[in-house]
């Protein structure tokens, strides 16, 4: 009896893709429906796999976004689980609070969305045996008092009647709640087998030893910093209760940071003759249809003035080793040259007017909000009238972000003195 | 250059005005106001730079200005120069500068002598006035600033100036300060309109839900609908079951009532051998019944085993109409594809030609190795720019050569034509030319002897003609004897007087009168005897002369006759040998034009010598030319060839190629493209065949050419439909098989009834045979009719309750029963059930609505790419916003590595002025500095404030300016551009103390042999220059009307 269920965390359904840049026209289909894309092939995953069921755990779409497609594929893909019995549990998130879900009108009779941290567990059964045995979990350590408590801690006595279910939990990720899969402390906490969390929450300790902690990411890397192969993990179960766990890779968009080193770089044509053989040492990703690859330059100054890399520089570079790489009607592809103000500086190697930059910025006040409304009002008087789009636009702005770009921005200044 | 004076003719209110100056150290001029010294200042400037038609208060007050003149004398590098402007007054006036031709040369010379400064910078920094000394702006012009700021700042200062303009460049391109809308604003407005797009597009969400709703309503309405239908319906078979059930039980009802009212005769059956005849003929009867409904069932079973339906297409029933379903998309794609073939075709075909067009070896493949990168097709321009230049070079030498060549050929044949008609070759011109000098020289010798020959012949004859003359004449000439005899006569008359007057009046009168006639007696004799003397000795000389004359005479024809036969010179004309005579200079002529033509000749020679050297020279170049233009074609062919086109000299041809080849390269880009994309439409196809052959395989259909995935979807179909037709027949038959297996049960059920019946009826007629059952049967032969009726009623009413097995028969239902009641329920119920099922339908029709809908919103994924595009506005625009305060942030950090930098580098000049500062506010400020790149002077005090320049009094700045523009002079000088240094009024805003100081600074100043001009209105300043040893100049005073009060000079 074949025991197996699906994992995927911040699905994230209809949520746009940051930090892509300009996408090509042919292309803008495929980026802008790319976690459509993975959710479909999580669904067909799911059917192909037969599993028990599927576990979605916090922001599988964003309810402030109020997406049709969103909302169509959410419940195509439940209604085609739905239609081969495959039961779908939901722990909601950050951006798919409780409400939302429960705004969306008749849901499928698989889908079971847990509503609190201490919600009931649910039982998988098959053919009279309980398989799953599957709840919510959360960190916090208020936990209302259940009768299920003692039936889940019995579950993990071992040698108790016959072949015991495998306690699943779901962190409870929730706005409000404290998303640490390693803080669980709870009761309920010593009956799971396994806890399944999405990738943001919290330190990688585990509550005890015996409990598999699995942290999701995104089907579909949603950031420049979520690189790599991502998709859902197939859990599965032998017939000693005995779990692994694999990684089905389903984003259509595969985002990589690679590194170029300019050291012994002499040409341009040679610093794209290393980019190329880098990107020769990827392997290939089932279902990857287009790779957005995000360059990061190292070197020393010597290196970069010798190659003259300025930010326009590197943009050609990097359109070059995109016409270099991308085939269409094949995997596509798209470099992007890593913001220069991102690059790590070597202080050693850097000229003196640079040092001095980085020197007094270092000793300037921490930047905030009000700082920067400062500088506005200074540097624009005219135009920074309050109440001004500007000022709409300065609460989005980070005041971390500002000061790290700011000294980041010495190599635009220095860099050719 | 130094000015050692001028003079005015005409400027402003000066006119012919001269005045010396010292070269080398201060000159004062003092004047009152009005007195001319700005005037003076302008002339100077004027005569360097060119003078300016709204100068002098003339040309202010008329609209027309006045005519301007004069001159500076210059002593440049021990030079003297005179650089004299004059103008008709509304130009800059034409220069002159030492007798050069006025234009070109005389404005490059005086460049040279002001050392190509220019107008402004001389008015700021050489000669100022006190207005262009308080305003700071003219330390501020582009021209000065860069001497006073950026001399000394390097790269890395350079580059902090630089940096505030940049990151204000990068900040304003953002967002403007002009109000202007900027990348921010333009972004912004992007994001807005996108929000509104997605706001458009938000009620989508709801409307879909709310579809999503009504879905669920209309389905859950048509379930409540279906159940009241189907209970109008149970209702409605209710009472037609009772209806048709009413009739056989009221007649059960009546027979069991009149049954009840007979005997139970069961017995003694009154017919029971007609019964039993009759049962056994209906046994027979109903035994080929049943053996015809076997025979029907065996014909029916066969019939299905016959018609039994393929149910393997059944599970692939699903597949095949979703296949079905997606047929017409399918079809769209292949026709786009083959629509896309079609274009990749006709593009390839116009590529062909394309390429053909472009030239033998083209082909498609050689488009690819074509480089087609900006950089290739820049150096494809620059190689042929060059190549071209040099090729057009070379072609204009070779023709310059040409015509140069085919000149001096021709220039050639004309000497040597020329040189013919006189009988020379030309390389052997130098000896007939000298043979010509010489011939002229003997000619010219010859005739010279023939003349003086000549005239001394000639001279012989005068002289005997003379000496003919004396010798007949041989006395004195006639006026003397005149003379002589005037004496006699006056002798004798005298001495005749003296004897009268002795006589008559006194003897020493007469004495007197004796003594001048005895007196002129002498002196006539003396001439006589001296004229006769003379007479004679002219003679002798006469004869010597003619003697001596005749003698060279002799000398010079033996000469000529020597000439004439050593050099041949005789008459050619003449029949015998006749020497030339050569007096008439014709032949002197003939020569002199022989040997001018021979010498033009030569000259002509050399020159075409020199022409032929020019073109051995010019040979040489062109051969050089030759090599670069070789390497030029080379460079020209191999870039051609690295470029991958056709190696041609052609420039035009290759542009042309070049042209073909990229529009050709274009179409094959677009025949790519369209591959591509034939390619990944043929690859869905691909993946929709493969899913045709798939299922194929899957349901066993091996021998369909899947290569047609539509004709196997369209024969699957088919297959499909056959199979449902055949199903139906098959569960046709099998109820029919069933219903005659029913019909044959019952036969035989009846059949044994017939003969249990046969059976117990004699053994109810308890008869011993045939004929007592006839008797028994006879008396109950009532009672078995009323039984038949019975039983008939009670089959009809089974009958009737087995087609409605779900309804029960409810006897008081029976008993309530009302026909016409019920016929009115009947109708009611029907007409309800009627209503239920139009409702139903209609409720059906809106979900059908709905459901289209709701697969309408369900397709649609635009919203998806707004939100994406809206995303990436988002993120575009918050970059640019952190951008803009990361760069407002950093650029306060600039600011103090500026300043950190100006502290440590700042201009020499400024470092120049410092003592010239200290001594000129006497030691009040000690520092002078600059903020980096804002051009803004600062001083420090003696308490080491800081203040900027332009918050300092006005007399102040006056000398912080004047110490910077003394620095700059000095800053010049050692630069090599010495030009002198004109001062008008620059001190009236100084106090006594620093008036000395200044005097003092500018004596030590000028010490150095700088030229310094100082003008000043005050006698006092003026006079402290007077004490220490420097003479001002005055100048005169002016009335109202500027004229010269001549009784009076300044001060």
């Amino acid at each position: 009896m074949a025991m197996r269920l699906l994992h995927a965390a911040s699905v994230q359904l209809d949520v746009p893709l940051r930090g892509v840049g300009s996408v090509p026209r042919d292309l803008l289909d495929l980026v802008s429906t790319a976690t459509l894309t993975a959710w479909d092939r999580l669904i067909d995953a799911a059917v192909t796999h037969d599993v028990d069921a599927l576990l979605l755990t916090s922001d599988t779409f964003d309810a402030e976004a109020s997406s049709l497609a969103a909302d169509v594929a959410l419940r195509q893909g439940l209604e085609k689980l739905a239609e081969r019995e495959i039961a779908v549990f939901v722990v909601p998130g950050p951006r798919d609070p409780l409400a939302a879900w429960q705004e969306i009108p008749f849901l499928p009779e698989n889908v079971t969305i847990f509503d609190s941290p201490w919600d009931s567990p649910v039982d998988l059964s098959d053919r009279g045996q309980t398989k799953w045995t599957i709840f919510p979990a959360s960190s916090s350590g208020a936990e209302a008092p259940s009768p299920e408590q003692d039936k889940l801690r019995a579950l993990r006595k071992p040698g108790s009647n016959g072949p015991r279910p495998v306690t699943v939990g779901m962190l409870w990720e929730a706005e409000g709640a404290v998303a640490d899969a390693g803080a669980i402390t709870t009761p309920r906490a010593a009956a799971l087998d396994v806890l399944l969390c999405s990738d943001r929450s919290g330190s990688s300790a585990r509550p005890n030893g015996e409990v598999m902690i699995r942290r999701q990411a995104a089907p579909q890397g949603m950031t420049p910093a979520e690189i790599g192969a991502r998709g859902a993990t197939l859990i599965e179960a032998d017939s000693n209760r005995k779990l692994s766990a694999r990684l089905l890779s389903l984003a259509p968009i595969r985002r990589e940071r690679l590194t170029a080193r300019l050291e012994g770089v002499r040409h341009r044509d040679d610093l794209c003759d290393q980019m190329l053989a880098r990107l020769e040492e990827l392997p290939a990703l089932p279902g990857e249809e287009l790779r957005i690859v995000e360059w990061v330059f190292e070197g020393s100054s010597a290196a970069w003035k010798r190659l003259d890399l300025s930010e326009p520089a590197l943009d050609e570079v990097a359109q070059q080793l995109t016409e270099l790489t991308d085939q269409p009607g094949k995997l596509r592809s798209l470099h992007r040259a890593a913001p220069l103000w991102q690059e790590s500086v070597d202080e050693q190697q850097i000229n003196d007017l640079w040092k001095d930059y980085l020197s007094l910025y270092d000793q300037r006040p921490t930047l905030d909000a009000a700082e920067l409304r400062k500088l506005a009002m200074e540097l624009r008087p005219q135009q920074a009238v309050p109440d001004g789009v500007w000022e709409r636009w300065l609460q989005h702005v980070s005041p971390q972000e500002v000061a790290r770009r700011a000294r980041g921005f010495g190599r635009r200044w220095f860099a050719g003195a | 250059m130094k000015i050692s004076g001028f003079e005015i003719d005409r400027f402003g209110v000066w006119r012919n005005f001269a005045q010396k100056l010292r070269p080398n150290g201060l000159n004062v001029f003092y004047g009152p106001n009005e007195a001319g010294k700005t005037t003076l200042l302008r002339f100077i400037r004027g005569v360097l730079y060119g003078y300016h038609p709204d100068e002098g208060p003339t040309a202010r007050r008329s609209s027309k200005s006045s005519p301007k003149s004069g001159l500076l004398n210059i002593v440049h590098r021990d030079l003297d120069y005179e650089i004299r402007r004059v103008s008709r007054g509304d130009d800059g006036g034409l220069l002159t500068v030492s007798g050069t031709a006025s234009g070109d040369s005389s404005a490059r010379l005086l460049s040279e002598l002001v050392a190509g400064t220019d107008e402004k910078l001389f008015e700021s920094v050489f000669a100022v006035g006190l207005p262009e000394l308080q305003e700071f702006a003219t330390l501020t012009d582009d021209e000065v600033a860069r001497h006073l700021y950026g001399m000394t700042l390097g790269p890395q200062g350079q580059l902090l100036m630089d940096l505030p303009r940049r990151m204000e460049s990068e900040l304003d391109r953002a967002w403007p300060k002009d109000g202007h809308r900027g990348r921010l604003g333009e972004l912004a407005e992007k994001h807005r309109d996108l929000t509104q797009q997605m706001q458009g597009l938000r009620p989508q969400r709801e409307r879909y839900r709310t579809l999503v709703r009504q879905r669920r309503e209309l389905e859950q309405r048509i379930n409540s609908l279906r159940k009241k239908s189907a209970d109008l319906q149970t209702q409605l078979r209710g009472h037609q079951f009772l209806e048709k059930v009413h009739a056989p039980w009221s007649r059960v009802r009546d027979q069991r009532r009149e049954l009840a009212g007979i005997p139970d005769l069961r017995s003694f059956p009154t017919d029971g051998l007609t019964q039993i005849a009759r049962w056994e003929a209906d046994r027979d009867a109903t035994l080929v019944t049943r053996d015809e409904l076997l025979t029907e069932i065996k014909i029916i079973g066969k019939n299905l085993q016959a018609n039994r339906p393929d149910d393997s297409i059944r599970r692939f029933a699903g597949s095949i109409r979703a296949l079905q379903e997606q047929r017409a998309q399918w079809d769209d794609h292949q026709q786009r594809m083959t629509a896309l073939e079609a274009q990749a075709a006709e593009y390839d075909r116009e590529l062909t030609r394309q390429v053909t067009d472009i030239g033998k070896g083209w082909t498609a493949a050689r488009l690819e190795t074509v480089v087609d990168t900006p950089e290739a097709h820049g150096r494809f321009v620059s190689t042929a720019r060059d190549y071209q230049a040099i090729r057009s070079k070379t072609k204009r030498r070779q023709r310059w050569y040409r015509k140069l060549s085919a000149s001096c050929r021709d220039r050639e044949l004309a000497l040597r034509t020329e040189l013919q008609h006189y009988g020379v070759e030309a390389p052997s011109l130098q000896q007939p030319l000298n043979l010509a000098k010489q011939r002229l020289v003997q000619l010219t010798e010859l005739g010279q002897l023939q003349l003086q020959a000549a005239e001394l012949r000639q001279r012989s004859l005068t002289i005997d003609d003379h000496m003919e003359r004396l010798q007949d004449r041989m006395g004195l000439p006639d006026w003397v004897w005149l003379i002589l005899a005037f004496f006699v006569l006056a002798g004798i008359g005298l001495f005749a007087a003296g004897l009268s007057a002795g006589i008559s009046t006194g003897w020493l009168v007469g004495a007197i009168y004796v003594v001048l006639a005895l007196t002129a007696g002498g002196t006539t004799w003396a001439l006589k005897l001296e004229f006769e003397a003379e007479i004679q000795r002219q003679v002798a000389e006469l004869r010597e002369q003619r003697n001596s004359q005749d003698t060279r005479r002799h000398e010079i024809e033996q000469r000529i006759i020597e000439l004439v036969q050593l050099h041949g010179l005789w008459d050619p004309d003449a029949e015998r040998a006749t020497p030339i005579d050569a007096t008439d200079g014709k032949w002197v002529a003939l020569s002199a034009e022989r040997l001018a033509q021979l010498e033009l000749a030569q000259r002509e020679y050399q020159r075409i010598l020199d022409t032929r050297q020019r073109l051995s020279h010019m040979r040489g170049r062109l051969q050089f030319q030759q090599r670069e233009l070789g390497a030029a074609r080379r460079q020209w062919c191999e870039t051609l060839k690295s470029l991958g086109y056709d190696e041609m000299v052609d420039v035009n041809a290759a542009f042309e190629q070049w042209q073909k080849v990229t529009a050709a390269r274009e179409l094959r880009r677009r025949a790519q493209e369209a591959r591509r994309e034939v390619r990944g439409l043929r690859e869905d196809w691909e993946r929709f065949r493969t899913r045709v052959e798939d299922l194929g395989h899957r349901m066993r259909a091996e021998s369909l050419d899947y290569t047609k995935p539509f004709l196997a979807l369209d024969q699957w179909d088919e297959e499909l439909r056959a199979w449902i037709t055949s199903r139906q027949e098959y569960r046709r038959l099998l109820k029919d098989r069933k219903a005659r297996r029913v019909e044959a049960d019952e036969v035989q059920r009846r059949v044994d009834h017939l003969q249990q019946q046969i059976a117990g009826l004699l053994q109810q007629a308890n008869a011993t045979d045939r004929a007592d059952l006839e008797r028994k049967l006879q008396l109950h032969q009532r009672r078995q009719q009323i039984e038949m009726a019975l039983q008939q009623a009670m089959r009809e009413l089974e009958v009737i309750t087995q087609s409605e097995p779900q309804l029960a028969l409810v006897e008081d239902d029976l008993v309530r029963f009302r026909p016409s009641e019920n016929t009115e329920t009947i109708k009611r119920l029907t007409r309800e059930a009627a209503e239920a099922e139009k409702q139903l339908q209609e409720q059906f029709e809106q979900l059908g609505t709905v459901k289209q809908e709701v697969k309408s919103l369900s397709a649609d994924r635009q919203s998806s790419k707004v939100r994406f595009e809206q995303s990436q506005a988002h993120e575009q625009l918050l970059d640019a916003w952190t951008n803009w305060y990361a760069t407002a942030a950093s650029s306060e950090s600039v600011d103090l590595v500026s300043a950190m930098f100006e502290q440590a580098h700042q201009p020499e000049m400024l470092a120049a002025a410092i003592p010239f500062v200290e001594r000129l506010t006497c030691n009040k400020y000690h520092r002078l500095w600059t903020q980096l790149g804002r051009r803004q002077l600062f001083v420090d005090d003696d308490r080491g404030s800081p203040r900027p320049a332009e918050q300092l009094s006005g007399g102040t700045r006056e000398q912080l300016f004047l110490a910077i523009r003394l620095a700059m002079v000095k800053a010049f000088s050692s630069h090599g551009i010495e030009l002198p240094m004109v001062l008008d009024d620059v001190t009236v805003n100084f106090d006594v103390e620093r008036s000395e100081a200044a005097v003092e600074t500018l004596m030590e100043f000028a010490k150095d042999g700088q030229q310094v001009l100082v003008f000043t209105s005050h006698i006092h300043f003026a006079q402290m220059f007077q004490k220490r040893g420097i003479e001002p100049i005055w100048l005169p005073a002016r009335d109202r009307n500027g004229q010269i009060l001549e009784d009076r000079l300044a001060g």
